[in-house]
């Protein structure tokens, strides 16, 4: 049987958009990843991950993320019931990625716990957009905190930027680059979250997260023009 | 034994939410009342599971609304 035979079909909906969205991809001119070293020795059964990026990196760094299922990295994500999240999720099955659903109770407990099970249980590493799916946009929500805090798995923040690009009127202003746009990603080094935590630190947790994100930024559009 | 497990069920409860053992009631609301959102909520249900050795079902936490549905369900399991 062939490789791709046992792979869930895509919807025609999706297959188009991703077609567009590959297309679009293909023109960018990539700088070199900065900071790959980064993920050095991560991302195994025995040592998994959480990769965090904002809501609106989604494109480059969802692209990212899924060339590494395709090169065997045992990934997990949490995807919401919102539209972004049922486009996204074929997509994201179709390259391997164990999806795990939010759910309405407590605002996704199921979802956090699924994806808590995904990472002590199975090993798998983790995606997760921490102030995602609905926002403050930059503001990192507990949820990943808690994740890393409760498993034990680091953290590590993904960031792209791009020197000409677009921005959707969605709540998180989502970026796509525009077609040849210059595009750069970054990665920081892991975040390690201590196992105890009161509620003033985990909101420090939680603000040392959102500065690590945006140092990725930063780093992302520093490559820019390195 | 099963007060053992209702003073555990109490217990955590109240760590996470950070109120009084003593004073959560039957009807207390887990996130209305002890703010207990999806975080918090993640804490509580691995805790209960460590320390009373179950495993809680997906269709058995969505139904958790009060601190009674809590009992109740850890009670069933037990």
């Amino acid at each position: 049987m062939s490789r791709g035979a046992d792979r869930p079909r895509l919807p025609p909906k999706t297959l188009l958009a991703y077609g567009l969205v590959r297309a679009l991809v293909a023109t960018y001119r990539r700088r070199p990843v900065t900071g790959e070293q980064h993920l050095a020795g991560l991302m195994t059964r025995e040592r998994p991950a959480i990769l965090a990026f904002w809501h609106n990196r989604l494109l480059l760094c969802g692209d990212y993320v899924l060339g590494l299922a395709r090169r065997g990295v045992r990934l997990a994500a949490l995807v919401s019931r919102s539209r972004d999240g049922e486009a996204t999720a074929p997509l994201a099955r179709r390259f391997g990625v164990t999806l795990v659903r939010g759910s309405s109770f407590t605002g996704g407990t199921l979802g956090l716990r699924r994806l808590y099970r995904e990472i002590a249980g199975h090993g798998r590493t983790a995606v997760t957009t921490p102030d995602g799916s609905r926002g403050p946009v930059y503001r990192a929500r507990p949820g990943t905190v808690v994740l890393a805090q409760l498993t034990g798995a680091p953290i590590v923040p993904l960031a792209y930027a791009a020197d000409r690009a677009w921005r959707l009127r969605s709540w998180d202003r989502f970026l796509v680059p525009k077609p040849f746009a210059r595009v750069a990603l970054a990665i920081g080094p892991p975040m390690a979250v201590p196992r105890q935590l009161d509620d003033a630190e985990l909101a420090g947790q939680c603000e040392e997260l959102g500065r690590r994100l945006d140092a990725a930024l930063e780093a992302a559009e520093a490559a820019l023009t390195a | 034994m099963a007060q053992d497990r209702e003073q555990i069920v109490l217990d955590v409860i109240a760590r996470v939410s950070g109120v009084h053992a003593a004073s959560l009631e039957r009807d207390t609301e887990l996130v209305g009342e002890l703010g207990i959102d999806s975080p918090k909520a993640l804490h509580m249900l691995i805790q209960l599971e460590d320390r009373l050795g179950v495993e809680i079902g997906d269709d058995e936490t969505a139904r958790l609304r009060t601190v009674g549905d809590v009992l109740d369900a850890l009670a069933r399991l037990a």
